[in-house]
């Protein structure tokens, strides 16, 4: 053999390489246990089944070899050369030719073909992140708009998408509070403002120095800064306003800033950051536009609305604090179809007024009366609204000092169906009702009314539709006089998945049923 | 010395029976012939199958590593991390949790078939003295494509998920790369349907590279690939200065894939079924027809073989 494959340290004996002649074995496989491939004559051979061939007249040498299950005829010799090499002429490369054998045989690789640098078109089009432009150094960057990355940390490098009103929020970890406050820029509302403008269009017209917008403060701004055990005005909330007019790009900006007070030993903090972008024809009109629960039909997921004081707002029920009890301020919105259950643990505090604390906590503090029929509502149309059912929490006036009977579930109802055409559904809510659970609270034989009462709450979607037609309904199908499956093939064929085939067997079919 | 008589020759002779138009013979024989040729077909169809609607075939894909990686890799239990992709506007996101590891990708085909077998992915990802690793998510992108009956190309993905509370320093996967089907793909044509990228690359915005996003896009797809049977090894007694290792083995096998037959494919197959129950009602009646008009059941006139070349 005149490369001796296994053979890869010189001057030492390979193991196993039975062509190593640093091995100075006269007979490789007495010492070693078997011979590694490549290390014996490979023999170059062409092998057929050996019942194929009666008889061998090649002038080649010729054996036959028996594999495992099969035995083999081979012809030992080939003369087809080219199909046992991988090169016969070996290909030169030079600088000339390396691009192109490159991009030929190249399938990927980790430099990323269309990942340019951003281009921009001379205006600003939906999504494309908002420059901002810093005067000092002049270089150019984006509105960032921080997001929650892996694990809920902020991402501040994130971009705001032109057009892309939304509101995002994340966790900023903050390992000493006191340390932080004067050095930590994400809680400093200046840097949400300072330093740069952002650029009213993506290619400003030809000056050199880009058109700016600068960025308006409100009126009360106070700097943040320790006071004794506690980092004053800290960004809670960062909300921009930004008010465009189609391609001649961004005319207005403004920001505003909810601040809180951290104490010393918060951790973390959750901070939300808004972007609301508003057409210059409506800046006048209210500053964040109100989203409908629909139009006119609910949306799954939307807030199911009430008429709260003439103001339309979501049905709410009770929600538990991270300690488990109940509050009457931290109330969730009900999501139209989905059916929900929540409860919390309340504590009791007086006997005397047990009941109506309990029907306070269950109801909220302003317990719905009407439900909206449709997603956009109108308080002037008075035959959009219905009447809740049964939407007051009973109760008997009795003093709860020896035992009495306390409402401690809530449960809405709401019957809801689809109106409207088969091809574009609209849910309609029909009616809702409140069922109330009571429980008997005993005495517990003190002179004492118990401590705790687990109140739960809960919403059910009934869907009443009366559909004209039994499913699969709104896909367009044939109106077959024929048993559809016994005539499949053809149907299928002729019901517009395939026209080609169609045609062709239309004309087999033809001269066969003239036959 | 009688000689011996054998039979030399034989063939079947032609008896031909004749009758009008209106007689109950015409009206027999068509009653059998439609009994002869329906009868075999409503057998067929009510013992089901009789269309055939969902076929199979096997095929290695042609899968191709795309080059593109996006690790996640937890390095405390209070949800500090590292991260590394292949897209540029991801790692620019990332500010001080990017973490450039060291990369080897090789794809193999071992019988020399012209198809990828199998990859082999090695990132060895380094990790500072006072962190350690206790949990990996890694999305690696392949296209994936199939020829033999349609052509079907998609860019699909990988993902790879462990965690563990005791730290770790060095994770082996082993796995298939398998085709999930939650539909039948075509006969025939180029579908090119999922031939979207599994993550926009070209996307600034954060939400793009969000995990939920990604795979919630992905698993709406109807047809996917999916690591399957991974059986990940977490290796632990990581050294203070070494990195922490990821080793991925990921085979490309061949599919069993589902597909409608097409229209000839269907009627060859019902033909088949067809005519094999045809052949005994042909014969069965055969028998009753000679019965029938050997034996004079019915009033014909047979012209007797010897007759037959006779006005």
């Amino acid at each position: 053999v005149p490369i001796c494959t296994c053979n890869l340290t010189p001057g030492a004996c390979d193991i196993d390489c039975c062509c190593d002649s640093d091995c100075n074995l006269t007979a490789p496989e007495t010492v070693f246990t078997s011979c590694l491939p490549g290390s014996k004559q490979v023999p170059e051979q062409v092998c057929v089944a050996d019942w194929m061939v009666f008889r061998s007249n090649v002038p080649y040498q010729t054996s036959v070899v028996q594999e495992e299950r099969t035995t083999l005829f081979c012809v030992h010799v080939t003369n087809r050369k080219a199909y046992w090499n991988y090169f016969v002429e070996p290909r030169s490369v030079g600088p000339d030719n390396f691009q192109t054998l490159a991009a030929q045989y190249r399938v990927s690789s980790f430099i990323q073909p269309s990942q340019g640098p951003l281009t921009f078109s001379k205006f600003y089009k939906a999504g494309d992140p908002v420059l901002t432009y810093f005067q000092e150094t002049g270089a150019l960057g984006v509105l960032g708009q921080p997001t929650a990355g892996v694990g809920g940390a902020c991402v501040d490098t994130n971009p705001s998408g032109f057009l892309q009103s939304g509101s995002t929020s994340c966790t900023r970890t903050l390992s000493n509070v006191m340390e932080k406050c004067t050095n930590s820029p994400a809680l400093n509302a200046a840097t949400y403002y300072k330093n740069f403008t952002i650029l009213k269009v993506l290619r400003g017209g030809d000056s050199k120095r880009p058109k700016q917008n600068p960025i308006l403060l409100p009126l009360f701004l106070e700097t943040h800064k320790v006071s004794g055990k506690m980092c004053k005005n800290d960004d809670l909330q960062v909300t921009y306003l930004i008010i465009y007019n189609g391609t001649s790009g961004i005319q207005n900006v403004s920001v505003n800033f909810t601040f809180i007070n951290l104490l010393e030993s918060v951790r973390s903090v959750k901070q939300t950051f808004r972007v609301n972008y508003l057409s210059q024809a409506l800046e006048g009109a209210a500053s964040a536009p109100k989203t409908r629960s629909g139009n006119p039909g609910y949306i799954a997921g939307a807030p199911l609305l009430t008429d709260v004081n003439r103001q339309t707002q979501p049905v709410t029920i009770l929600q538990s604090m991270g300690d488990g009890s109940c509050s009457r301020q931290s109330r969730t919105d009900v999501l139209f179809g989905h059916n929900m259950a929540a409860g919390c643990t309340y504590r009791v505090k007086a006997c005397q007024s047990l009941q109506s604390e309990v029907c306070k906590m269950l109801q909220g503090d302003v317990h719905p009366r009407t439900l909206s029929m449709f997603g956009s509502a109108d308080l002037t149309q008075t035959e959009e609204w219905t009447e809740i059912i049964d939407p007051n929490c009973p109760q008997q006036e009795e003093n709860c000092m020896e035992g009495c009977s306390v409402p401690v579930s809530t449960e809405l109802q709401v019957l809801w169906a689809y109106v409207g055409p088969l091809s574009n559904p609209q849910a309609q809510v029909l009616g809702g009702r409140y069922l109330y659970h009571h429980r008997k609270v005993q005495n517990t034989g003190f002179g004492q009314c118990p401590t705790e009462i687990h109140l739960t709450s809960t919403v059910s979607f009934i869907d009443t539709t009366r559909y004209p037609q039994p499913p699969p309904r709104g896909q367009p199908s044939m109106d077959s006089k024929l048993p559809f499956d016994f005539f499949f093939p053809f149907i299928a064929a002729t019901s517009g998945i395939d026209r080609l085939q169609a045609d062709t067997i239309l004309s087999i079919l033809v001269p066969l049923l003239l036959l | 010395n009688r000689m011996t008589v054998y039979e030399i020759y034989s063939h079947p002779s032609l008896t031909r029976y004749k009758t009008n138009i209106c007689t109950k013979a015409t009206l027999f024989l068509l009653i059998v012939l439609v009994l002869t040729y329906i009868p075999p077909l409503l057998i067929v169809y009510r013992s089901q199958g009789f269309w055939l609607k969902l076929s199979t075939y096997e095929e290695q894909p042609s899968v191709r590593f795309q080059h593109q990686v996006l690790m996640i890799v937890g390095t405390s239990l209070d949800g500090d991390y590292v991260t590394w992709s292949t897209f540029k506007n991801f790692n620019n996101l990332q500010g001080s949790n990017l973490r450039v590891p060291l990369v080897l990708v090789r794809e193999e085909d071992r019988n020399q078939d012209g198809k990828m077998d199998q990859l082999n992915f090695k990132l060895e990802l380094p990790v500072g003295p006072l962190e350690q690793v206790y949990s990996v998510q890694l999305i690696l992108c392949f296209s994936y494509e199939l020829f033999r009956k349609s052509t079907f190309v998609m860019q699909s993905m990988a993902f790879i998920q462990h965690a563990s509370p005791i730290p770790g320093a060095q994770l082996y996967v082993n796995g298939d790369l398998r085709l999930q089907q939650l539909q039948p793909l075509g006969h025939r044509g180029i579908d090119t349907r999922y031939n979207i990228p599994v993550i926009d690359g070209t996307s600034p915005f954060a939400r793009a590279y969000d995990l939920t996003n990604i795979i919630g896009q992905y698993q709406s797809r109807n047809v996917t690939s999916v690591l399957f049977n991974p059986s990940p090894v977490w290796l632990v007694g990581r050294a203070t200065n070494a990195p922490f290792v990821i080793n991925a083995v990921i085979r490309y096998p061949g599919e069993i894939i589902t597909y409608p037959p097409g229209f000839w494919e269907m009627i060859k197959f019902a033909w088949v079924q067809y005519v094999s129950v045809l052949l005994i009602f042909l014969w069965v009646f055969e028998r009753i027809k000679i019965f029938v008009f050997q034996n004079q059941v019915l009033t014909t006139v047979p012209v007797p073989p010897y007759k037959q070349h006779q006005p």
